[in-house]
């Protein structure tokens, strides 16, 4: 016997009841207001779900609230769901809840970093090349607003320039798409890029800086490795997938999207920092291929430091912000790799 | 369908009538636990992953059911009763557009201008779907609520009005959350009984003249500690400083939006219960902005200190706020409801809304 609420489905009038199991049929005593009953075989329960109440479910529409009890499964004896029964009994065990959190951070970690990464080198090598055209004129649109001008540098300086670069790349995988491209860009100051389609940008005021075309190849040949490990596509499609991930995983309890961007922020730079230590290496074998020295790169990213002012400080948790490793380990990396036989 | 009958939202009070009924003040009681909702929070994630998301409307469903039926008002639990798989289709429609939009956005800006252009013309009835799925899935003793304003007249409080509070910059802000709040109210049913609106915008004004007062300090402190930073730094070529006042006023430009947002919010939903009425019983809602800004900043910190595993408890939390800040105040018998006739809802509008996180910007 057990105590519930019954309402009739067709008013919200609410009346105590006594509910027995009176053979096949469920019988509801509603004291002065009479004996009714009901088949079993009728009757929908609703899911066990922690300690909240079930319902009865009457032919007719009407239902029965009653507190949760094990009377209950002795006269429903087939869950009325199966999958949320599997999730009820999982619910209730302590050690199912520890397996599930240990899983589950498990499995986001082991996404984040072997999933995500092989997915996106997968997508990014069947994208059309009209894909990556369209996502660089994007690029350029943007940079077009920090004034970029045509580079002040002499045509013979240009053409030597681009002469080494073309003998530098002759060969390497996607060789073909790679253009240089000089641009005179103080908004930017010293820098260089490379766009998803192949093009490679380098500012005069780069070019100014370096002591040596050496220097400049050590430059170009990262960012040639960009190219080669289609870098672009491949951050774009990690960074929106993590942002749509954090978006489903930290739905809203916060009244903002902050919890969601800080993390999907955070995760999107790691793998930023993880293809620029990619493309790294592949300039420094490159580099070593044509009986060159990764320190040429060492020497100009140490120039680069003293010009920006950064001379330590990128450690801690400055690091995890930022989209590039610190500039001191990517010098002793280039380092080592010259040393090395 | 019938649709706009209000037969009783102005009772008459002639001479003749009876004297009034007593008033009984009922507040819902929120009993859902932390502890107990992150095994469920938990196996609800791991179950999705696990089944690379289709579990995900099984797990809506229960999450949906435990807040409900923790929530008890005037002696009767609310239930949950929607169709996982309902649920589960339209989740599926959703995650389509949702990935084409992100794909797009990173490579082909043309289509993604003609999707974010469709959904945006679509949002307005998108609402009103979620709105019927939601309210025909809601149960309280025994009875279903219902939504039924057409889709197509939600475009005048979601799609004309806010195009006019942007013309006039803001200024008809107010008299546009009225334009929302009376559509989305009295488009809701409880059986056959409509939720009646009185809505005068003079209520609204005040609070939106402080959200604009506090909104302009904002722009104007963060504009002050750039010019402070910029002359501070002026001539030496200080990329340090110039970081520091980049984040000094990125932390008053978004503290302060965010502050004026939950300001905003906090007052509307509270007028919006105030003005609101079904049959003789009243609301009343009395959620305090320094209470839900504190609730709020302090769930993303717990979120982002946990790494998400605080995201039950946040929830709890903020549910049984908003429990014990709301109160129905009947007047005379809450047993004299009758039931609407049968009519379904399909889930897309619902899923797409969630999947877009667009909810509504009143109701906290």
């Amino acid at each position: 016997m057990l105590q519930g609420q019954w309402s009739d489905g067709r008013s919200s009038r609410l009346r105590e009841v006594t509910v027995s199991r009176v053979g096949d049929a469920l019988q509801a005593d509603a004291g002065a207001e009479g004996v009714f009953d009901w088949p079993l075989a009728d009757i929908r329960i609703s899911p066990r779900l922690g300690r909240t109440p079930r319902t009865l479910t009457l032919p007719g529409g009407g239902r029965i609230e009653l507190a949760d009890s094990p009377t209950l499964d002795t006269w429903f004896p087939k869950p009325p769901s199966r999958v949320e029964a599997v999730a009820d009994w999982l619910e209730r065990r302590k050690y199912a809840i520890a397996g599930a959190a240990v899983l589950t951070v498990a499995a986001i970690l082991g996404f984040v970093q072997y999933g995500l990464p092989w997915a996106a080198q997968k997508i990014a090598e069947r994208m059309p090349a009209a894909v990556e055209r369209s996502a660089s004129n994007q690029v350029v649109r943007v940079l077009e607003q920090f004034h970029l001008k045509p580079t002040g540098l002499s045509a013979e300086r240009q053409q030597a320039l681009q002469a080494q670069f073309n003998a530098l790349v002759a060969g390497e995988p996607r060789a073909g798409q790679m253009r240089l491209v000089l641009v005179d860009a103080a908004g930017i100051g010293p820098n260089a890029f490379a766009l998803p389609d192949g093009r490679i940008y380098m500012t005069d005021e780069l070019v100014e800086l370096a002591q040596s075309d050496d220097e400049l190849l050590a430059v170009l040949a990262h960012e040639a490795g960009h190219h080669v490990h289609r870098h672009g596509l491949r951050g774009a499609i990690e960074s929106s997938s993590v942002f749509v991930l954090a978006g489903l995983m930290l739905g809203d309890a916060s009244g903002s999207s902050l919890a969601v961007s800080v993390p999907a922020t955070l995760l999107s730079n790691g793998f930023s920092r993880g293809h620029e230590r990619e493309a790294d290496q592949y300039a420094f074998a490159l580099l070593k291929r044509h009986g060159r020295s990764p320190k040429d790169f060492a020497t100009l990213m140490a120039r680069l430091m003293e010009v920006q002012g950064v001379a330590g400080g990128e450690e801690g948790v400055i690091g995890y912000l930022s989209t590039h490793p610190p500039s001191q380990e990517r010098i002793q990396a280039a380092e080592a790799a010259a040393k090395a036989p | 369908m019938e649709y706009r009958i209000w037969p009783d939202a102005d009772p008459a009070t002639g001479p003749n009538s009876p004297p009034p009924l007593p008033e009984v003040r009922h507040r819902p009681v929120f009993s859902g636990r932390a502890g107990e909702y992150f095994g469920i929070w938990i196996v609800n994630v791991v179950l999705s992953i696990l089944t690379l998301g289709i579990y995900s409307a099984w797990a809506k469903v229960r999450t949906e059911r435990y807040f409900y039926a923790n929530t008890r008002l005037a002696g009767a639990a609310f239930e949950y009763i929607a169709d996982p798989i309902a649920i589960l289709k339209g989740r599926l429609i959703a995650y389509a557009v949702v990935i084409a939009l992100v794909l797009s956005s990173h490579f082909l800006p043309v289509l993604y201008l003609i999707l974010i252009m469709a959904v945006a013309l679509l949002m307005p009835a998108l609402r009103v779907w979620s709105m019927r799925f939601r309210a025909r899935n809601s149960v309280w003793r025994g009875l279903s609520f219902r939504f039924d304003q057409p889709a197509g007249d939600a475009y005048m409080p979601f799609f004309m009005w806010d195009i006019i509070t942007f013309v006039t910059a803001t200024l008809l802000y107010p008299m546009s959350s009225v334009a929302k709040q009376q559509f989305v109210v009295e488009g809701h049913r409880f059986g056959v009984k409509r939720f009646a609106f009185k809505g005068e915008s003079g209520p609204y004004y005040p609070a939106y003249f402080v959200a604009l007062g506090l909104g302009v300090l904002c722009f104007v402190i963060g504009i002050a500690v750039i010019g402070t930073g910029a002359s501070a730094s002026a001539g030496s070529d200080d990329k340090e400083g110039f970081a520091i006042t980049m984040a000094l006023f990125m932390l008053v430009f978004y503290g302060g939006l965010f502050f004026v947002m939950t300001y905003l919010r906090v007052r509307y939903t509270n007028l919006m219960w105030r003005n609101s009425s079904l049959a003789l019983h009243r609301f009343e809602s009395t959620l305090r902005v320094r209470d839900v800004t504190w609730i709020y900043f302090s769930n993303i910190v717990a979120i982002l200190c946990t790494l998400g595993l605080a995201v039950p408890w946040a929830k709890i939390r903020l549910a049984r706020y908003r429990a014990e800040h709301f109160t129905l105040v009947a007047t005379g018998d809450l047993d004299e409801f009758v039931a609407a006739s049968e009519m379904s809802a399909g889930a897309t509008g619902a899923e797409l809304i969630d999947a877009l996180d667009a909810g509504f910007d009143f109701g906290i």
